[in-house]
């Protein structure tokens, strides 16, 4: 016999062993990407999530200064609001974009979120404009439960 | 003979499996704790978040009226917290402390140290 042949008589499995290796390394294969999915899915989120609260942080101080600089809300929708000199803030491809004028600032919201505005009103309080960030779910639907509100006073009413 | 032994080698002892097995079952338990605590603390975030969030609208509509009093900035800072959702997500409560000048507004965290804590001037 030659050593080849010998070698190969030495490494010779039977079929149970076979088979007992081939669901062992399934098992791990799958163990392995549902670690990676699951390492994946916390990563992103925690980069939507830092995106966001950068966002609440920059978006709330213009939000506000934007308000109170325009005046009366002519017309608040859940898409946009519309002030009485024109100003308008609305969102465009998930840019919240502010239209003053002339003029256009936009900021990008993380991926998976949105924003929806709506008019409070309460007596002796001047009337403001609510912006509550989002999250969207899977099939693109808010997901109510999961939102940052920012209010900003309205100086001089609405219409 | 000394094929037989070769093969002798490459057995396993049954300690040996089960020692291994509970490695990786001890690998496994660590990942899911990992991730657990890790979700744990995006609520927690995200609870903290939301809570300097009802601070920061409580002032801005206070700042808009012309005057206030006691009352009004206890209602405004709780229809703030009921208005934030922050109650159905974290165990965070609001707190509201009236002292000789005024009031102090605090966002607590569930093992009872404040989060914020804002001391706010008013009349009684």
């Amino acid at each position: 016999m030659s050593t080849l042949a010998k070698t190969y008589r030495v490494n010779r499995y039977t079929l149970l062993e076979m088979m007992a290796v081939i669901v062992l390394a399934g098992v791990l294969m799958n163990m392995a990407l549902l670690f990676y999915y699951k390492s994946q899915k916390i990563n992103s989120r925690y980069t939507d999530k830092a995106f966001q609260i950068k966002s609440v942080s920059a978006v709330s101080k213009y939000l506000r200064s934007f308000v109170h600089g325009n005046g009366a809300a002519f017309m608040v929708k859940p898409d946009q609001v519309v002030f009485k000199n024109g100003s308008v803030i609305a969102m465009n491809n998930n840019r919240l974009v502010f239209t003053a004028g002339e003029t256009d600032k936009s900021f990008a919201l993380p991926k998976g979120f949105a924003v929806t505005f709506a008019l409070e009103e309460n007596q002796g309080e001047p009337p403001r404009i609510i912006m509550n960030i989002a999250m969207l779910n899977s099939k693109d639907q808010l997901q109510l439960n999961k939102f940052t509100r920012i209010a900003a006073c309205v100086e001089g009413g609405t219409q | 003979m000394k094929i037989k032994r070769q093969l002798n080698i490459r057995y396993y002892l049954m300690p040996e499996m089960i020692f291994a097995l509970g490695l990786l079952m001890i690998l496994t338990a660590c990942f899911f704790a990992t991730t657990s605590t890790i979700q744990r603390m995006d609520k927690s975030f995200t609870g903290e978040s939301c809570g300097l969030m009802v601070v920061d609208n409580t002032l801005e509509r206070l700042e808009h009226r012309k005057q206030y009093n006691i009352d009004d900035v206890k209602r405004i800072f709780l229809d703030e917290y009921d208005k934030s959702g922050i109650n159905d997500r974290t165990k965070m409560t609001a707190g509201f402390t009236p002292d000789a000048d005024g009031a102090v507004l605090a966002i607590i965290r569930n093992n009872g140290k404040p989060l914020i804590e804002v001391r706010i001037k008013c009349q009684h």
